[in-house]
């Protein structure tokens, strides 16, 4: 399995890929700092997940959601964010993104990625 | 509990609730009775949300647990609350209250304490500050107006313009002519049909001006049957004869009084800055002189 | 502060500002949108230097600032600033009133020292809340006040007690497509700062092992 994390905190990348280490010790995973090179990197890493920030500079999470959904419609995308509006939630989810999870990360949070990846 | 304690919060001129962990009342202080009419018997076990429906929603019901939890402290004002506890007559206006929920401990046992103050009264103060606030500043606004208008034609004044005139001196920069008007004929149509139908006619005169007055132009009554006028920027021989022309013309159409058509002349002088003077009055005078060697001339 | 330190703080205090707008955005039934926060650590001589550009006009000009003071062992205090031309617009936006721009002179009533007090305290209610679990312990402080400093005032109660350490957070929000830049300061004693930046690079080492 391969998992690209986005987020423009490296601190961030790092617990995101720690914690689902403990569940997934043999994905592959890559990193990206922002929207712009989320797009890049998934069109020659071509992730079967993404886990994607949504306050980041140069391009935000939710343009990145889109713009992935239209080259690649069948991206699974994950949402990892500390702006819990409810009203983010529901444009993040109408734009396909498959899930909301509330940073931080954590042990407690692990379950429902499970059987979000388990599908 | 120490009645003291009790007789104390009893006291208080803000209502005060106090919750178990479980959110249940176990204290509505008199101030609340007198507020809702609803008894401390009546209240007593029953969960918040119940007595307090206004309570039961999502963002309170974190600060309670944050409150119980964290020891977080919680203040809603009345500008994004408006109110929390209802009054006895419901009928009456929504009130305003702000809130504060905090954290008690005594010994084992967390209670949350709510306290409650009425701030309508705060509020319709302040309106009525600002309502008071806003009428004499439109009296001294009228009384500016007053001031510094000609209560009969509503043009500005002599003051108005000895303003404007020491201003405009004060500038330096600027050039500016000052004509001196004075109607002939007008004591005539005073004697003739009365001072009501010569003041009828002096508000017929200024409305001409008013109309004809433009930007870096003032038209002003100095009393009786002067005018002036006032125009910066201007001051060459030939423009000020044009500006002689405009007024004569203003006069040319007859005036229609108890159906008499009356027909009104002005002798004008003209007076411009720098060279006729330096001061308002110093202007005024040469004007006025010029406006005199005109009306000798007729 | 390293880069590493810092990018901790920043997106801890993401998580923590993140809260307070939820919390926001459902009192006001309005969606927040959040700025990519910033943060620094700064000697408070630094404060005043020409480098903070953004952070210049905020504190010399007139603001309201709602302050708490917190903690024994872990101790300072906190602002929430705001420049005071917002809080007209703000009070506006919470009682549903159309906003006008027409008052030139400022004067602030109760009501808009009690939106900003609300506003303080569920902010820095989210910070504090967030630094105390960061720190383990319970820091103990209260609903901030609010007062407001005229032009220069704030920097000069910010100064006069003694030097210590700044932590500066920029928190900008848009409510209704209208920018409002709220700063947040929290002051360190000297001890604190180091508890602080330990517990920190605890976290960084956690992560790297």
């Amino acid at each position: 399995m391969k998992v690209l994390v986005v987020d423009d905190s490296k601190f961030s990348q790092k617990t995101t890929i720690q914690t689902l280490k403990s569940i997934y010790p043999d994905a592959v995973y890559e990193t990206a700092n922002d929207g712009v090179e989320c797009i890049e990197v998934f069109a020659t890493f071509l992730p079967d997940f993404v886990f994607m920030d949504l306050l980041m500079p140069k391009m935000s999470g939710q343009e990145a959601i889109i713009q992935l959904l239209e080259k690649y419609p069948t991206a699974k995308i994950i949402v990892l964010s500390a702006d819990v509006q409810l009203a983010v939630r529901d444009e993040v989810l109408s734009a396909g993104a498959l899930a909301f999870i509330n940073k931080p990360i954590n042990v407690a949070k692990l379950k429902e990625i499970e059987l979000l990846i388990k599908g | 509990m120490n009645d003291l304690y009790i007789a104390i919060v009893n006291q208080l001129d803000n209502g005060i609730i106090l919750l178990d962990e479980k959110l249940n009342i176990q204290l509505w202080n008199k101030w609340l009775v007198k507020y809702t009419g609803k008894s401390e018997e009546e209240v007593k076990g029953l969960p918040i949300t119940t007595v307090v429906p206004r309570l039961d929603k999502k963002i309170y019901a974190y600060m309670f647990e944050k409150a119980l939890l964290d020891e977080q402290k919680s203040f809603c004002s009345a500008a994004m609350h408006q109110y929390f506890v209802e009054r006895k007559c419901a009928k009456m206006k929504p009130p305003r209250q702000n809130i504060l929920i905090q954290h008690i401990q005594v010994e084992h046992t967390s209670y949350l304490m709510i306290e409650v103050y009425d701030v309508s009264n705060h509020f319709k103060r302040i309106q009525n500050l600002n309502k008071h606030i806003k009428s004499s500043v439109d009296f001294s606004k009228s009384l500016e107006h007053f001031v510094y208008y000609d209560s009969l034609t509503n043009l500005p004044n002599r003051k108005f313009v000895l303003d404007r005139l020491e201003r405009l001196i004060e500038e330096e920069a600027k050039l500016f002519s000052l004509f001196f008007i004075d109607l002939n004929g007008f004591k005539a149509v005073n004697d003739q049909y009365g001072h009501l139908q010569g003041d009828l006619l002096l508000q017929m005169f200024a409305e001409r001006c008013k109309h004809f007055t433009q930007k870096q132009e003032v038209f002003a009554r100095l009393g009786g049957d002067e005018f002036v006028l006032l125009v910066e920027h201007m001051t060459t021989a030939n423009a000020v004869e044009q500006y002689k022309a405009k007024i004569h013309e203003l006069l040319r159409e007859p005036f229609i009084i108890e159906e008499h058509q009356i027909v009104i002349s002005a002798s004008i002088g003209c007076a411009c800055f720098p060279q006729d003077g330096t001061t308002a009055r110093q202007l005024l005078s040469v004007a006025d002189y010029q406006m005199y060697l005109q009306k000798a001339k007729k | 502060m390293t880069t590493t330190q810092e990018d901790i703080l920043k997106e801890l205090y993401n998580v923590f500002v993140g809260e307070a707008a939820n919390l926001l955005s459902e009192i006001l039934q309005k969606r927040i949108f959040l700025s990519v926060p910033e943060i620094k650590l700064l000697g408070l001589h630094e404060l005043k230097s020409g480098e903070q550009e953004v952070l210049n006009p905020v504190i010399n000009g007139t603001v309201l600032s709602t302050s708490l003071r917190f903690g024994n062992v872990f101790s300072g205090r906190a602002d929430f600033i705001f420049p005071a031309e917002q809080i007209k617009y703000l009070t506006a936006l919470c009682l549903g009133e159309e906003y006008t721009e027409e008052n030139e002179e400022l004067s602030f009533n109760d009501e808009d020292f009690d939106v900003v007090k609300e506003i303080g305290n569920i902010i820095l209610n989210s910070i504090m809340g967030g630094m105390g679990s960061l720190m383990e312990m319970k820091l103990e402080y209260d609903v901030p006040q609010v007062i407001l400093h005229n032009a220069g005032e704030f920097y000069k109660t910010l100064t006069s007690s003694g030097d210590s350490n700044v932590l500066l957070l920029y928190v900008s929000f848009d409510i209704d497509n209208s920018k409002v830049l709220g700063i947040i300061l929290i002051k360190f004693s000297l001890e604190s700062i180091e508890f602080l930046i330990r517990k920190v690079d605890e976290i960084s080492r956690d992560l790297d092992e």
